[in-house]
């Protein structure tokens, strides 16, 4: 049964396109209309597995600068095609899928590192860049951004702006729209907005934070100005065991709040520290780290030696039983682990390892060393990987990543643990931690017979979690974004705000051209 | 006004908060905008507004907007009124909004450092509020007493901590506006979102054009255990500023780093015993006491690697205790008819700030005038400047001087690449130099604008938006 | 078909459900910016056949052409994964069934005409740069000289002689023979037939030697490494040029005269340093030559990037494998001027092809200036 794909962009609209961006940069090609037609949301790669793609793009361009890109925007509306920008489709939202077909607008050919100022500490980059390219060329000169999203191997700087991208060390970097000075993009309509290269200003409106985060539907990111730091001089490293989740949460709110900025600061709670040995105090961790937090084999090995009883019945498939599988918690004794990691000038760093280890201790928390954190550091964009096995083991997995404040936090916790574990197996940690908030990361795994099935499922779990997270005051998302599959709730997130939205929808691209079907618009 | 139009906001306000009279209007159509007040001395005649309301609630703000865009009645909110970019100054036939009675606490989350205020409270009560609980917003621009927490978050903010506690815009976690329809939106209290584009940056900086803000939750801090000053100063002005550019570099975090040059130290230590002179960088750091100490050391290594002299604490502390004193400077001053005096405040990058500052002064001197600046706000990538510039001309003539001193700031501020305002928002005077500095930004900025306020009946005039589309 | 990639079917199911972590790693992907130049997509498109979802036409095999081999995806996975397998496999296939590429074609029948990669006639051309002595097949060892040196670059071979003279190496012959080319890009290209054919001849020529030794990585490798996988098997001990001349090196033979005040900068090949481990007896050897040991790229070793010239890509995409090159000289322009050196023809002629002005040279000439 080969995939029977739709009709692709006629000859004259290649025949167009060609004539800006030249015949080898423009594809209709089956392998490309393929390539193009997901990113790495759950249901869609479950669907492209198994053939079951609906949706695939008319023709891809790969603009070489911004002049093309322009030029391309502005004969999509005689060609009668939506317009989807496109970086490295690593989204895991739906973001980028083609569900109304159109032309995909590739811009990693915009690939440049325009300038990085000294003085001023800023890096200009061009938004194709890979983040990985960027950040090594940034360390090449001294510098960081600060900024590591598990998939900063495969992710551009203009999907980092699109959809408001936080990376692991956010407690000290901030965010991407944190880190953002200023901003050139092209509208819908081919204008080109750029935005001015100062410190701060009082000029109206931050027209750069209403473009970051929507996510295509206003037009296409060219290019950035981000805000850079000297490469830290010193790390140091630390971990902590705590009794349980509200013990823990406690400590690293005390140490936000007394100004303390770990570079990295992440919570696994007791079942995510169990199945991933942070502890290192059992042999199955050698070499091995947090990276493999969902490698189901582990698990099995893992529940093997603490209850052969109990890893029988879950032997099929630990996830596929939910039940059975959160049942597991009920094993996690070494209770929730805290990984701690400062950088920086040395002084400084080290004055705050020492007041970091305090409050720890003072609340209850047991010193484990460096280890753990050294070796969640080194292996930190691992997770990325795991997916591959959760699915090649016949399951599936998503990320559910909500924020709120810190009154409200462990309710927002307890709310979706409720509502999700009769459901999925699930663990969380507690990552991107702020003075006055901090997000949870869920992760659940399941099964399903087949893609239809995965995605009843999965929409099924889905709307727990919103409701669950919704009915607690969080925010539904706090860095994944919310392309296709959360467009539904965008409604729930923003109430009549979201009039301002199409507001402004009208206003840059009143044809629904750009990424349609997307944000709830 | 109408009776029937009086009788109308009656029935949202009651009698006593709707006043129609000559004085209330006069009062209400000022400002502290220098080119107004200059005017002022020679010519009564201004645009009135035709009544003030004082809402209470979001309720009655979201029925005021429904029925001025029903009517097409421009509204003009109105916080401190301590603008000095005429920014709520009412066209006739205006009603002006005043949200001070709006100006209640309405959530303390100590836990999470969040206080929720509505829009028309003072800075200074809202610190007040906060200093109870042992928190601190960290917010204190010079007009800190007399301006609301509405007024910083439609203009963006800046204060003299800044460098530690960051702008306004980075404080502010949510916030509750009124449409013109008067439909009430809001964001979430979140730390951080990625749920499409953060709508509470519509209305940071909108100076009153695209609805009215009417309450905010913001980011607190402890309020800090303990401060530490220093003050340097350096025979070479640029030194100051690379020693400034240093600290930032090595993530030091000061309150407060206000660097100052000859003529601005005058006038910031007159009053001081043994008052310091020349060029002068005053530090403050806060916070615990170890940090505040250690960074206090770190900064001193790299002042004194960049040819300063140590000045000891004193003009430090003098500094900070009278850090609103600027605030109060022009009044003496204004007061002589044929003075003027007016303030300029712009940033740039780092890389740009030491030739745009060294043509500021090419651009604005004159005769019988002085012009003074300090650099502060620093961050990693740059800093503002404020400068201030006093003259005398001929009574009737200070209007004039005073349009021909913006004019050559903004030119040069245009190409120096620093922005046409840090801190104060944009008068009338600016709007072309806006226009230039935002390019389509601007142009997206008015078609929002129309978009989300179709009658144009938000401040009509601000930013140089048309009345209509 | 199927079988074969059933064989692979653990790495093309990893490779299909990751978010392309190594996308930035792939000097294909990086320049052309095309998802199906990604592994990521090479492999989901082999995923999609496997299953039946596609058919295995003229296009996929193109895309499946589209990968330098350079391995440098394989550093950045967790899961090990090596997709270039999965397509050297495939690309035999596709010959076999008659999709693959015209420029496979173009090839076929360049190598048929000149019996090697690089035009010419290397037997002969190999007789007129060395003296006739060196052709004895009395010795031990011998050297088997790239092909792409004599045709480019005949001076490194001479160069390679006058060091063993130098060092007193007396006892190192030249090959010369029928076959002078391993058939690497016949491998890499998926021809196997004559791959095969031409393999056999020449492990028969050398297998009477006790050592063999090439300036070419990509000889060393084929020789030791494919050879045997695909049932030649050598007996003689296999040596890159750097890892046979650094023992001599460090027992003292080498004399320099004056060691050479040029500041160098080192660029690992692919195939010398993640397929056969060689990093440090270049370095080594260019340490004793050079009065400054030479810079090092941001990405060297294990993480050095590919000069767009490895598995025969540029017969495949001259214009991207050139920006490939362009791309790792970045770094090289923005330092001050420095010496290019790489240990490897293919990096070198790749270099030259992407600036014709640059300073680009062999290691054994760099040896050579001192001794």
């Amino acid at each position: 049964m080969a995939l029977s794909l739709p009709a692709p962009a006629a000859r004259e609209v290649v025949d167009q396109l060609a004539a800006i961006v030249g015949p080898e940069q423009v594809s209709v090609a089956p392998i490309d209309r393929l390539t193009y037609a997901r990113d790495m949301y759950t249901v869609a790669i479950i669907k492209h597995a198994e053939g079951k793609l609906e949706h695939f793009p008319h023709v891809i361009v790969w603009p070489a600068n911004e002049d093309e890109l322009i030029r391309v925007v502005k004969l999509a509306p005689d060609l009668g095609l939506p317009v989807i920008p496109f970086g490295a489709g690593s989204g895991v939202c739906g973001g980028t899928l083609p569900i109304h077909g159109g032309i995909m607008l590739d811009v990693k050919r915009l690939g440049r590192i325009v300038e990085i100022n000294d003085d001023d500490l800023t890096v200009t980059a061009q938004a194709g860049i890979n983040g990985q390219v960027l950040e090594m060329e940034l360390n090449r000169h001294g510098y960081t951004l600060g900024h590591f999203p598990s998939s900063i191997h495969c992710s551009t700087l203009g999907g980092w702006v699109a959809a408001r991208s936080a990376g692991q060390l956010s407690s000290k970097y901030g965010k991407i729209e944190d880190m953002l000075i200023a901003l050139r993009w092209v509208c819908p309509d081919g204008r080109v907005y750029s935005s001015p290269i100062v410190p701060g200003r009082s000029t109206g409106p931050d027209f750069d934070q209403i473009l970051t985060g929507s996510e295509g539907t206003l037009g296409v990111c060219t290019e950035a100005t981000l805000r850079i730091c000297p490469y830290p001089a010193d790390r140091r490293f630390v971990a902590f065991t705590f009794p349980d989740v509200p013990t823990a949460t406690e400590a690293m709110r005390m140490m936000l709040r007394n100004d303390l900025r770990p570079a990295a600061m992440r919570l696994y709670d007791a079942l995510d520290t169990m199945l991933v040995g942070t502890s290192g105090s059992t042999e199955h961790t050698q070499g091995k780290s947090l990276g493999d937090l969902l490698q189901i084999e582990q698990i099995g090995n893992r529940v093997r030696t603490l209850a052969p009883d109990l890893f029988r019945k879950a032997q099929r498939f630990v996830a596929g039983n939910a039940q059975i599988a959160n049942q597991l918690e009920l094993l996690a004794k070494e209770g929730c682990m805290l990984i701690l990691m400062f950088e920086g000038e040395r002084e400084l760093t080290d004055y705050e390892f020492e007041a970091a280890v305090m409050i720890c201790e003072r609340l209850g928390g047991t010193n484990k060393g460096p280890k753990p954190a050294i070796r969640w550091f080194e292996n930190r964009h691992h997770v990325s990987y795991k997916m591959s096995k959760v699915y090649y083991n016949g399951a599936f997995v998503d990320t559910i990543e909500v924020a709120t404040t810190w009154t409200r936090l462990i309710d927002l916790y307890d709310a979706v643990c409720a509502a999700l574990k009769p459901h999925a197996f699930l663990m969380a940690h507690f990552s991107h931690a702020y003075p006055d908030g901090c997000s949870i990361y869920f992760t659940f795994v399941t099964s399903a017979a087949d893609a239809d099935e995965a995605a009843t499922k999965h929409a099924f779990i889905w709307s727990l979690a919103m409701k669950a997270a919704g009915g607690v005051g969080a925010t539904l998302s706090h860095h994944h974004g919310i392309g296709l599959s959360k467009a539904q709730y965008m409604r729930d997130e923003h109430g009549d705000m979201m009039r301002v939205y199409r507001d402004i929808k009208t206003v840059m691209d009143d044809a629904h051209r750009f990424n349609p079907g997307k944000m709830g618009l | 006004m109408t009776a029937a139009r009086r009788r109308e906001l009656e029935e949202i306000f009651g009698a006593d908060r709707v006043e129609d009279t000559p004085i209330t209007r006069r009062l209400y159509s000022q400002d502290l905008t220098a080119l107004s007040l200059v005017d002022r001395r020679h010519s009564a005649d201004e645009a009135l507004p035709d009544a003030v309301v004082w809402p209470e609630t979001v309720h009655e703000v979201s029925r005021l907007l429904r029925w001025a865009s029903e009517g097409k009645v421009p509204v003009v909110t109105y916080g401190g009124g301590t603008s000095l970019r005429a920014a709520t100054m009412p066209s006739t036939g205006a009603i002006v909004c005043d949200m001070k009675r709006m100006k209640r606490v309405t959530r303390m989350d100590e836990n999470s450092m969040i206080v929720t205020a509505e829009a028309g409270i003072l800075g200074e009560a809202l610190q007040h509020e906060l200093r109870l609980v042992g928190l601190t917003l960290g917010h204190f621009p010079p007009a800190f007493y007399g301006s609301t927490l509405g007024g910083f978050l439609a203009t963006r903010s800046a204060g003299s901590l800044s460098t530690r506690y960051g702008p306004i815009e980075d404080m502010v976690i949510s916030l509750q506006a009124v449409l013109p329809d008067g439909s009430i939106v809001k964001t979430r209290t979140a730390p951080r979102s990625a749920t499409g584009p953060d709508f509470n940056h519509v209305f940071l900086g909108s100076q009153g054009t695209l609805g009215i803000i009417t309450r905010a939750s913001l980011r607190c801090r402890m309020a800090p255990a303990t401060r530490t000053f220093a003050a340097y100063k350096f025979a070479d002005w640029n030194d100051g500023v690379t020693a400034m550019r240093l600290m930032m570099r090595k993530g030091l975090l000061p309150a407060a780093v206000r660097y100052s040059d000859p003529p601005e130290t005058a006038r910031t230590f007159a009053r001081m015993e043994d008052e310091p002179d020349g060029n002068v960088l005053v530090l403050v750091f806060e916070g615990h006491d170890r940090r505040a100490l250690l960074e206090a050391s770190i900064a001193a290594e790299i002042a004194l690697s960049c040819h300063c002299t140590q000045l000891g604490e004193e003009a430090a502390r003098h500094w900070f205790d009278h850090r609103f004193a600027e605030a109060y400077r022009r009044s003496p001053v204004l007061a002589e008819d044929g003075a003027y005096m007016e303030v300029i405040d712009t940033a740039a990058t780092w890389s740009r700030l030491p030739t745009l500052i060294a043509s500021l002064r090419d651009a604005l001197a004159g005769e019988g005038r002085q012009v003074s600046l300090y650099v502060a706000n620093a961050s990693s990538v740059g800093a503002s400047v404020c400068l201030t510039v006093q003259g005398h001309t001929p009574a009737g003539e200070e209007g004039k001087t005073l349009q021909a001193i913006w004019t050559a700031a903004l030119s040069t501020i245009r190409q120096g690449g620093g922005t046409v305002s840090y801190r104060q928002g944009i008068g009338p005077w600016q709007i072309d130099a806006l226009k230039e500095e935002l390019g389509v930004g601007y142009d997206l900025l008015r078609d929002m604008k129309r978009q989300i306020d179709p009658n144009g009946i938000m401040n009509p005039g601000a930013f140089g938006f048309d009345r209509t589309s | 078909m199927k079988p074969v990639l059933n064989q692979h079917f653990k790495s093309i199911e990893f490779c299909t459900y990751c978010p392309k972590m190594c996308r930035f790693a792939c000097p294909v992907a990086e320049v052309t910016g095309h998802e199906a130049d990604t592994p990521w997509g090479r492999q989901t498109l082999m995923h999609l056949v496997r299953e039946g979802h596609m058919d295995f036409d003229a296009d996929v095999a193109a895309a499946i052409y589209r990968c330098a081999t350079c391995s440098l995806c394989t550093e950045y996975c967790d899961h090990n994964n090596k997709p270039y397998e999965v397509m050297l496999d495939m690309r035999a296939e596709a010959v076999k069934e008659g999709i693959e590429p015209s420029e496979v074609e173009e090839f076929r029948q360049f190598y048929s005409q000149h019996n090697n990669s690089y035009g010419d006639n290397l037997q002969a051309r190999i007789k007129t740069l060395l003296p006739e002595i060196y052709f004895a097949k009395s010795s031990q060892v011998i050297f088997v000289p790239s092909g792409s040196h004599i045709v480019h670059n005949p001076s490194v071979i001479q160069d390679t002689f006058k060091i063993f003279e130098a060092m007193e190496i007396d006892h190192v012959s030249c090959h010369v023979g029928e076959v002078m080319d391993t058939g690497a890009h016949l491998r890499e290209l998926g021809l196997m037939e004559q791959y095969h054919a031409n393999a056999k001849k020449l492990s028969e020529a050398l297998a009477g030697y006790k050592t063999i030794v090439s300036g070419s990585p990509t000889v060393v490798y084929e020789l030791k490494v494919m050879y045997p996988k695909f049932g030649y098997e050598l007996t003689p001990k296999i040596y890159h040029v750097s890892e046979f001349l650094w023992p001599f090196v460090r027992q003292g033979r080498l004399k320099v005269r004056r060691r050479l005040t040029q500041k160098a900068i080192y660029h690992d090949s692919c195939r010398l340093g993640r397929d056969l481990g060689v990093y440090d007896p270049p370095r080594d050897i260019l340490r004793e030559v050079l009065a400054e040991p030479p810079a090092e790229f941001a990405r060297n070793r294990e993480k050095s990037e590919c000069c767009g010239g490895q598995g025969a890509f540029p017969w495949i995409d001259q214009d991207a494998s050139i920006q490939i090159a362009q791309r790792r000289l970045g770094e090289v322009y923005e330092s001050e001027k420095r010496l290019l050196v790489t240990a490897c023809p293919m990096c070198e002629r790749q270099f030259r092809l992407a600036d014709e002005k640059l300073d680009v040279v062999d290691l054994v000439s760099v040896v050579a200036r001192v001794v």
